[in-house]
């Protein structure tokens, strides 16, 4: 997982997701609260990129985005000695980095620029940017960064509530009993949330779609 | 209808868009300065920390003063409130002496001794003070009187728990017991 790479095929691949993925997790977790403070780095090194990812897309700030991604890390450690493994670490450690962003949302009363972060060369390769380029007849390189910029508009502009659904599900890739785990709340409502943040998306991209 | 799959499959839709948001990612010289800080916060909250049973203990033990604190104001507000309240309407409004009597009938029986025992008393007591007189009042009944000290009798009454004196004024049905 601390391979950077295994980002862009598959953000959470199934095997990652078993109840073996479960107790390995619970097997660190137990080190650390044995007294083994080195092991949490494992954790840190496995769970980084996913926290990240899920706090930048919130924020659409890169620096905020670290700085709350060391801060969920602070403090599933300064918990973890109450962390009983009823949930698994990962619903937990998700837990964690969408209450702390949300908080911070709510605090951050006016909003603050926008900084991204690069798009990987492969994807602005891809077929889709392809399509896309054939189909707004424009330069790619234009093309990506007008793209980046309107997509996270986009998702500012939805609730955090929604914004956290669709992170989670279409960029994370977590199935709707997982997000419904981490958001405490119930499946149907994930899937309603989704739905309609969807459907305020497709509005603000119409330019892209179909 | 191939060709309307194909169609199809060319669309590009929402979940497409935002998959594209997965290739947003940090380089390797991000990780390397993130990995730094935190091991940084991490080392300084780790100092800082306490164990966590502390923790838990200081949250028990701020649950335990929060309460003692709210107990105490309410005993303190009893004492200011209620317990003039209650000084009040126990004494006597109109009828001053028959508070006395009831008062007196309803005092510890007085114990009658020698005036040599007292006198014995008297030898290993070595008072700080004297007497020069008493005066007695009695509240809302309009009864004040005062007393010198060949006026009234003290008699001494001792026991495990609590010690008292009582005085019987001369000529009068009035007798004052101080229980210490």
């Amino acid at each position: 997982m601390a391979n950077s790479g295994s980002v862009t095929k598959s953000i959470f691949p199934a095997q990652e997701k078993t109840l073996a993925e479960r107790d390995l997790d619970w097997a660190v977790v137990q080190k650390v609260q044995a007294g083994n403070v080195g092991a949490f780095d494992r954790l840190v090194q496995k769970y980084r990129e996913h926290i990240f990812s899920v706090i930048y897309n919130m924020t659409s700030n890169r620096e905020d985005a670290s700085d709350l991604t060391q801060e969920t890390f602070i403090k599933a450690f300064q918990a973890i000695a109450r962390f009983k493994g009823k949930s698994s670490f990962f619903t937990w450690i998700y837990r964690i980095a969408i209450n702390h962003t949300m908080t911070f949302l709510k605090k951050r009363n006016r909003r603050r620029f926008i900084s991204y972060e690069k798009i990987d060369e492969e994807v602005s390769n891809s077929e889709i940017f392809e399509r896309l380029t054939a189909k707004n007849r424009s330069e790619k390189g234009a093309l990506v960064s007008e793209l980046q910029e309107k997509l996270n508009d986009a998702l500012q502009k939805l609730s955090p509530k929604h914004r956290s659904v669709v992170i989670l599900h279409e960029i994370e890739g977590l199935e709707h009993a997982e997000i419904a785990e981490i958001t405490k709340t119930s499946t149907g409502t994930v899937r309603s949330r989704l739905h309609y943040a969807k459907q305020q998306l497709q509005s603000y991209l119409q330019d892209y779609i179909a | 209808m191939a060709n309307t799959n194909n169609a199809h499959d060319k669309e590009v839709k929402v979940e497409d868009l935002l998959r594209l948001k997965r290739a947003e990612r940090p380089s390797e010289a991000f990780w390397n300065t993130f990995d730094r800080e935190l091991h940084q916060r991490m080392l300084q909250t780790l100092v800082k920390k306490d164990p966590w049973y502390v923790q838990a203990l200081r949250g028990t033990s701020g649950r335990i003063a929060q309460t003692a604190a709210v107990g105490a104001a309410a005993a303190l507000l009893a004492m200011i409130v209620v317990r003039p309240a209650f000084v009040n309407t126990a004494a006597p409004s109109s009828n001053g002496a028959k508070f006395v009597q009831e008062a007196v009938a309803s005092a510890p029986q007085v114990v009658e001794v020698a005036m040599s025992d007292l006198e014995d008393l008297a030898l290993t007591l070595i008072p700080d003070y004297q007497i020069e007189a008493i005066s007695g009042s009695i509240i809302d009944s309009g009864y004040a009187n005062e007393y010198a000290p060949d006026s009234f009798e003290v008699a001494s009454y001792g026991s495990d728990v609590y010690v008292m004196d009582t005085a019987a004024f001369a000529g009068t049905s009035l007798a004052v017991t101080l229980v210490y």
